[in-house]
């Protein structure tokens, strides 16, 4: 199992320029999963969404999205916490161990908008 | 830069130099920072001198800095490849490499400084089993300090940074009584870290080596310790909070207080109490004597001749004048050393009625101290952002003074 995703993720390193994992409550992955093809959909660059959730597809985006088992988000997350593999992979998710953007935007110093256009970078 | 890094920087440089690669190629240099600058004296000391540096901050490109041109990295591709080597000593290899590389450019690429064991661009199966195994090994320190400290809450300083641990400091009891903690250990990577913490509380401090450090902290994240919190705002440790300065000027300081700690804006940093009294105070003239701190660890030093007439416009005017040196720092020329230690620099600048220095981690140290505070900042950008290091770093109660090629001392 962990071969398999370990090969799948090489192969959308390959295929895609950045890929989003994103973890947390179903409420805050529609929220980001959807503000991702919002931000996202007017680049030339190929993005791939990655979470649990089940989500249909947008059309008219250049954003692919995949809906990936527990199993496979819990692996993901344990590689992305083990080391940087790479800097075009990125977690989004809140966090309970340190600080995040969401702190910053939870206290009103950035709004969620501002969070987006950090990811459009 | 810190030590170990400068020596290990100028070792791998000497085995470069040995191989006579350098003489060879045309040498380029990628990042503009304290690091990098450190490398390009350490070139011009053995008669070599760098092409370029390059780096992605559009606003530095044109700039010079010691007759080095600063380009974008694209910039590297107009020379053969062959000919070329870029030498990397900042935190970013792996990400620095892969630009390159994405780019197109096939020459030499080295790294002189290797303190990102974090970063390694490779999902081969021998490169995780590593990684595995440094987790593993952080596991085990994490299980010391339980067996050690038990039920104790661990916060963990990553960066040997007396500014950084001073704002963690300030902070920390709101964040404790949020989460309902009460025993904690702070753990850092340094002694005069752990006498920052003293400053504030007498909680247990461990002090750890860096590596060692490191490895615990990538347990705890692997691990999502719901027992430890990583108090600090970039990367490895937590996800980008500093990108946000790509938008938005945030002094460091709030950085902290609402992007590491979740706390509310207007949240009042503690102030340190557990000062203690120098015990050669009668050696400072009351309140006519100056405290120059010139040395500072990650920030680019400033040019000696600043510091020569800020040091004769005191002396001039019948000030005692001394530095703060540590280690095998050296005084200032013309200046007396001090050493006090970190508990006591608080009475040392009171006594001498002015501090000057360098915007360093001792600026925080004494910002509550009563007397007249001087902080000179190097006039470069926070990382890649478009804000200078001032916007970031400015202190309340400070004379907040940028030093830019032109500079000239006023005097007050």
């Amino acid at each position: 199992m962990c071969e398999d995703i370990l090969k799948d993720l090489e192969t959308d390193l390959e295929e895609y320029n950045e890929i989003f994992l994103v973890s947390g409550t179903e409420e805050f992955q529609d929220k980001i999963v959807d503000s991702l093809f919002e931000t996202r959909n007017k680049k030339h660059d190929k993005i791939l969404v990655l979470a649990s959730l089940e989500k249909k597809p947008v059309e008219k985006t250049a954003v692919v999205y995949r809906q990936i088992g527990e199993e496979a988000a819990n692996y993901l997350c344990g590689l992305y916490y083990m080391y940087e593999f790479s800097n075009r992979f990125h977690l989004i998710s809140k966090m309970n161990i340190c600080g995040s953007l969401f702190c910053l935007e939870d206290t009103g110093v950035i709004k969620f908008e501002e969070v987006k256009a950090i990811w459009t970078r | 830069m810190e030590v170990q890094y400068y020596k290990e920087m100028r070792d791998r440089f000497h085995e470069l130099n040995q191989s006579g690669i350098l003489k060879q190629k045309k040498i380029f240099l990628f990042g503009h920072c304290n690091a990098t600058e450190e490398l390009a004296k350490l070139l011009e000391e053995n008669e070599y001198a760098a092409a370029a540096i390059l780096d992605n901050n559009t606003a530095k490109h044109g700039k010079i800095y010691q007759g080095i041109p600063v380009v974008p990295p694209s910039a590297v591709l107009s020379e053969a490849a062959d000919s070329v080597i870029v030498c990397i000593v900042t935190r970013f290899y792996e990400a620095m490499h892969a630009q390159l590389r994405s780019l197109g450019f096939t020459g030499e690429i080295r790294k002189l400084v290797d303190y990102n064991t974090y970063a390694e661009y490779s999902l081969s199966e021998e490169t995780i089993k590593r990684k595995w195994k440094r987790i593993e090994r952080g596991k085990n320190s994490v299980d010391g300090l339980e067996r050690k400290y038990p039920f104790h809450f661990r916060i963990f300083c990553p960066f040997s940074a007396l500014g950084d641990v001073y704002f963690c400091m300030s902070y920390l009891p709101y964040f404790l009584r949020r989460r309902g903690k009460k025993d904690y250990i702070v753990c850092v990577p340094g002694n005069a870290c752990a006498k920052v913490v003293s400053l504030f509380d007498d909680c247990p401090v461990e002090i750890m080596p860096q590596k060692e450090l490191d490895a615990a902290i990538q347990a705890e994240l692997y691990l999502q310790d719901e027992n430890a919190f990583i108090a600090h705002q970039d990367r490895p440790y937590v996800v980008n909070i500093s990108k946000a300065l790509y938008l938005q000027k945030i002094p460091l300081e709030k950085i902290y207080c609402c992007g590491v700690f979740g706390l509310p804006e207007e949240t009042k940093p503690i102030a340190p109490k557990r000062w203690k009294e120098y015990g050669d105070l009668d050696r400072i003239d009351k309140h006519h004597a100056v405290i120059f701190s010139p040395y500072a660890k990650s920030v680019t030093a400033l040019p000696e001749a600043v510091w020569e007439e800020i040091v004769s416009d005191y002396s001039e005017q019948g000030y005692q004048v001394f530095t703060n040196v540590t280690g095998d720092e050296e005084p200032l020329k013309g200046t007396i050393s001090i050493s006090p230690d970190i508990c006591e620099m608080r009475s040392v600048v009171e006594r001498a009625g002015t501090f000057i220095g360098i915007r360093s981690g001792m600026c925080d140290v004494i910002r509550t101290a009563d007397c007249r505070k001087v902080a000179l900042y190097p006039d470069y950008h926070y990382c890649d952002t478009q804000w200078k290091s001032i916007d970031i770093y400015a202190i309340d109660g400070f004379e907040n003074i940028v030093v830019k090629e032109d500079f000239v001392w006023k005097r007050s």
